[in-house]
């Protein structure tokens, strides 16, 4: 159960595309590999959960570290491509409320290159 | 037997009885010897001095004849020629019978008509009697002289004779005999016959010279006339009455019959005689008078002969014995001094051969044979002694590595699954291994454990080499398996790469291992595996057909650290098994250096299919001694058989499903598969799957980070129940009391930097689920939830 995240830099944005499930287990790991990224970008970050099928309060956890610790940097963090379980999860937690959610990829990388 | 006895007779009795017995036949050799010369040289001697005893008797004897001889035939000269007158011729007679006293009477025959031409008969007698001197003439009717053999006899052999002897009744009645001369008148030409001359002799004289010869004690002389008649003998009886023809008849002896024979020829010899003629065995010397040819007979009584020679044996023997006693005594003393120290070695070694070896060996004083054994003796103690030492400790560090091998054999077989069934409350698959060490211990291994509720690992491998080697990398070989897959979970190839790295790094004896391990879904049948340089396993599918499962074949582990990575897949159906061995079955060894093979193997699982793994690695093990009957095992054996079945749900009644799990959080992935195939089963849609994920993972990791003070494993229950549209779901884990639903909201609408994680889950649960419960019963957390959809 190894996740693999994939990046890409653009002009303004850092992509980040993880793959897999964002549970108890594998949170740990998200947070491991994705924390030193945020910590050295000094550009946005878009999270691609395209490839996300399930998360968990532990994914909640790590993804609320990543938007303080990029809030605190002064830049911006959205998500984009949540399926329909995950959003459910995002709105029942409120964390839509923090994170600025986007259906699609373009849409996501637009807003943070405008801000 | 008697040999035998003489072999266990004291070296001492076996000396004496040895030169006893060669020095009493040289002993009996020269007495016998001297014996048989000296009784040689005594009848030589007897035979030489016979003749000077008896010379003397026989002279006396001829000369008595020879005088009497002398005086017939001197008065035959003086009246041969001249005619003498009748007084004259009385004279001459009265004169020789007076004058001689051997000469008892003498008579003058005249043949017919020559004393005168007118007297035809004419023969003056003169004798003795009584003293007194008488005179006839004999010449009357009644004594017709002519006949008488004292006339006729000389008369016819024309030369004087010797009559036999003959009592003279009318005289003294003493044993006489008459000498007979012939005298002649000288005519011119020719003699012509005158007369006869005689003279009468007493015997007596003779008889007493013979009588009184004394040879020894008993022996005697005798005399026999010429007809053999006994003239003069010790017995009286046999003197004119016994001739020794008549003698020989009477005691029925050839031989003095043939010495008599002899006697009466004139010859003369010395000859032994065994006869009644005298008492026990005697020698006779005869030999004949000349005069009259009468034979003197000598006789030796032999034991009187041999008696000095008997004499001298007796005391030769006497000496002989004493000396052998002598001698005896010289060799039993010596033969005791010498086997003295011999018999105290033998009570040594008699202890020796006991075990006792501080047994102290009597120095040795002499230099000789026995000397040197005695030093080579004590030598041997000392050797034997430091042997029987060394033997002693080689013996009892050989017993300490053999009960320790025993020790580290039960250590081996501990750390290998052998108890069967080996999982007696799984029914998805059925398991059975065997494994039989050539020695000892052994390299082979083979294992099986769940590596979570539904993946069970399995291998099976060969260390190179056998004994302990061998077994000790196999132990750490299981050991790092069993290690590794805790690790790296279910990525096979990981596994295999963590061992092989350990195993070349820790590799100090240059060993290698082959490898073929597998995990098995015993949910789904599929089986991932990796063959590092192992025996190709055989798949029996349910149908019969057997297939060897050759697809991959890396290098064996402990060789390179560029590792296997060709990870491999297969699917078990329903009733296939699995069938592992060692290369110790395939290359088991009979007497004739035969291989059992693995075509055999296939063709014994060919016959077998629809066994279970028992019965097949039963059967084939069977097989195995049966080939390899007497020869010794080469390598160690050992199989596994892997039986599927496929997903039973045992707990299960219509649409119930339970999943137990410990408290550890990597059962979470573990929940999340099944779940996710019972969403399969029971067709539920994934959205609605990914709830039921979301809110067990949340319940559940809740529990197991803050539910328990210790570090000990609880057990968690999940109970799922299905119905159309629905599904309840239970979870009850003996962790402290905790209601979530009596839980704080969690906060959902500050910024993100007030932003509190905590209850998140709990928030998540109540508002995903359609009902959510809590209740505590019999000290154990139960929640119920309810999660409809359309």
């Amino acid at each position: 159960m190894i996740m693999k995240i994939t990046t890409e830099k653009t002009e303004k944005v850092l992509v980040i595309h993880p793959e897999g499930r964002l549970d108890a287990i594998t949170a740990g790991e998200f947070e491991k590999e994705v924390t030193p990224l945020i910590q050295q970008t000094g550009q946005n970050v878009l999270i691609d959960f395209g490839k996300i099928d399930y998360i968990s309060s532990a994914g909640l956890r790590t993804m609320l570290i990543v938007a303080k610790e990029q809030k605190q940097k002064g830049n911006s963090l959205a998500i984009c491509c949540l399926n329909e379980t995950i959003l459910e999860v995002f709105r029942i937690s409120g964390f839509d409320t923090i994170i600025p959610i986007y259906p699609a990829l373009e849409e996501g990388l637009s807003f943070l290159k405008e801000s | 037997m008697c040999q035998s006895m003489f072999k266990n007779k004291r070296l001492a009795y076996k000396l004496s009885v040895s030169i006893l017995s060669v020095v009493i036949f040289i002993f009996s050799l020269i007495l016998i010897y001297n014996y048989y010369i000296s009784r040689k040289l005594i009848l030589e001697n007897v035979q030489e001095n016979t003749k000077k005893l008896t010379s003397s008797a026989i002279n006396k004897s001829s000369g008595f004849f020879r005088v009497i001889e002398k005086i017939a035939q001197n008065i035959s000269y003086l009246i041969r020629d001249s005619e003498k007158s009748k007084e004259e011729l009385n004279d001459i007679l009265s004169d020789i019978v007076k004058n001689n006293t051997e000469i008892y009477g003498s008579c003058l025959a005249f043949a017919p008509y020559k004393y005168k031409h007118d007297i035809k008969y004419f023969a003056p007698y003169f004798y003795k009697k009584n003293g007194l001197l008488f005179s006839e003439n004999l010449a009357n009717k009644n004594y017709y002289y002519p006949d008488w053999e004292w006339y006729s006899n000389p008369i016819k052999q024309n030369k004087p004779l010797w009559s036999e002897p003959y009592f003279d009744k009318g005289g003294g009645n003493e044993l006489m005999a008459t000498y007979s001369v012939p005298f002649y008148k000288h005519d011119g030409k020719a003699d012509s016959l005158r007369g006869v001359i005689t003279a009468d002799v007493s015997l007596k004289w003779l008889q007493k010279i013979v009588s009184q010869i004394k040879i020894f004690k008993t022996g005697f002389a005798f005399l026999v006339s010429q007809k053999g008649t006994i003239i003069a003998h010790p017995d009286s009886n046999y003197v004119m009455h016994e001739t020794i023809f008549s003698l020989a008849e009477k005691f029925n002896d050839t031989d003095l019959k043939k010495i008599g024979e002899e006697m009466i020829a004139g010859h003369e010899d010395f000859i032994p005689i065994n006869s009644e003629f005298h008492e026990g065995r005697s020698w006779i010397y005869y030999t004949h008078l000349k005069n009259n040819d009468w034979s003197l007979g000598f006789v030796f009584p032999e034991n009187e002969l041999y008696a000095d020679l008997h004499k001298l044996n007796q005391t030769l023997i006497i000496m002989a014995f004493t000396g052998l006693a002598i001698l005896l005594i010289f060799i039993i003393i010596i033969s005791n001094r010498v086997t003295r120290p011999l018999r105290r070695l033998a009570l040594v070694a008699e202890s020796l051969g006991k075990g006792n070896f501080d047994t102290n060996i009597p120095p040795s004083i002499s230099n000789d044979e026995v000397g040197s054994l005695n030093k080579s003796f004590a030598h041997m103690q000392s050797a034997l002694k430091k042997y029987i030492e060394n033997l002693k400790l080689t013996t009892s560090a050989k017993e300490k590595i053999e009960s320790e091998l025993k020790v580290a054999r039960d250590i081996q077989m501990g750390m290998i699954p052998r108890k069967f069934p080996a999982f007696p409350d799984r029914n998805e698959f059925d398991i059975y291994g065997f494994i039989e060490p050539a020695r000892e211990v052994g390299g082979d291994l083979y294992d099986f454990f769940f590596i979570d509720d539904e993946r069970l690992c399995f291998a099976i491998g060969d260390v190179a080499g056998k004994g302990t080697p061998a077994a000790l990398f196999m132990a750490i070989t299981t050991t790092i398996m069993r290690a590794e897959t805790q690790i790296a979970g279910l990525n096979v190839s990981r596994v295999i790469e963590l061992m092989n790295n350990y195993l070349c790094k820790n590799n100090e004896g240059d060993l290698f291992v082959t490898l073929f391990l597998g995990i098995l879904n015993t949910i789904t049948g599929e089986v991932e595996y990796i063959n590092a340089g192992h025996n190709y396993p055989f798949v029996i599918k349910k149908d019969g057909a057997v297939i060897e499962l050759d697809d991959t074949h890396c290098i064996p582990l402990g060789i390179n650290l560029d590792s296997c990575k060709d990870q491999n897949t297969f699917k078990l159906d329903y009733g296939d098994t699995i069938f592992l061995y060692t290369d110790g079955v395939s290359e088991a060894f009979n007497v004739e250096s035969q291989q059992y093979s693995i075509e055999k193997i296939a063709e014994m699982l060919t016959n077998n299919t629809h066994n279970a793994p028992y019965e097949k690695v039963k059967c084939i093990v069977d097989d195995v001694r049966r080939f390899s009957h007497g020869a010794e095992q080469s390598d160690d054996i050992s199989m596994l058989a892997i039986q599927y079945f496929g997903k039973q749900l045992s707990k299960t009644t219509g649409q119930d499903y339970q999943i137990l799990i410990t408290n550890s959080i990597e059962n979470l992935s573990l929940i999340s598969e099944k779940i996710n195939g019972l969403g399969g089963d029971w067709n539920i849609p994934s959205a609605t799957i990914n709830t039921v994920n979301l809110v067990v993972e949340e319940l559940i990791s809740n529990t197991i980070y803050y539910g328990y003070n210790d570090d000990l494993q609880h057990e968690i229950i999940l109970n799922f129940h299905f119905e159309k549209g629905s599904l309840r779901i239970e979870i009850i884990d003996d962790a402290k009391e905790f209601n979530p639903v009596a839980n704080a909201d969690a906060d959902t609408s500050s910024e993100i930097s007030e932003r509190k994680i905590g209850g998140l889950g709990i928030h998540l649960v109540k508002n995903m689920t359609d009902s959510f419960i809590y209740q505590r019963e019999d000290k154990k957390n139960v929640i119920k939830i309810l999660i409809c959809y359309k």
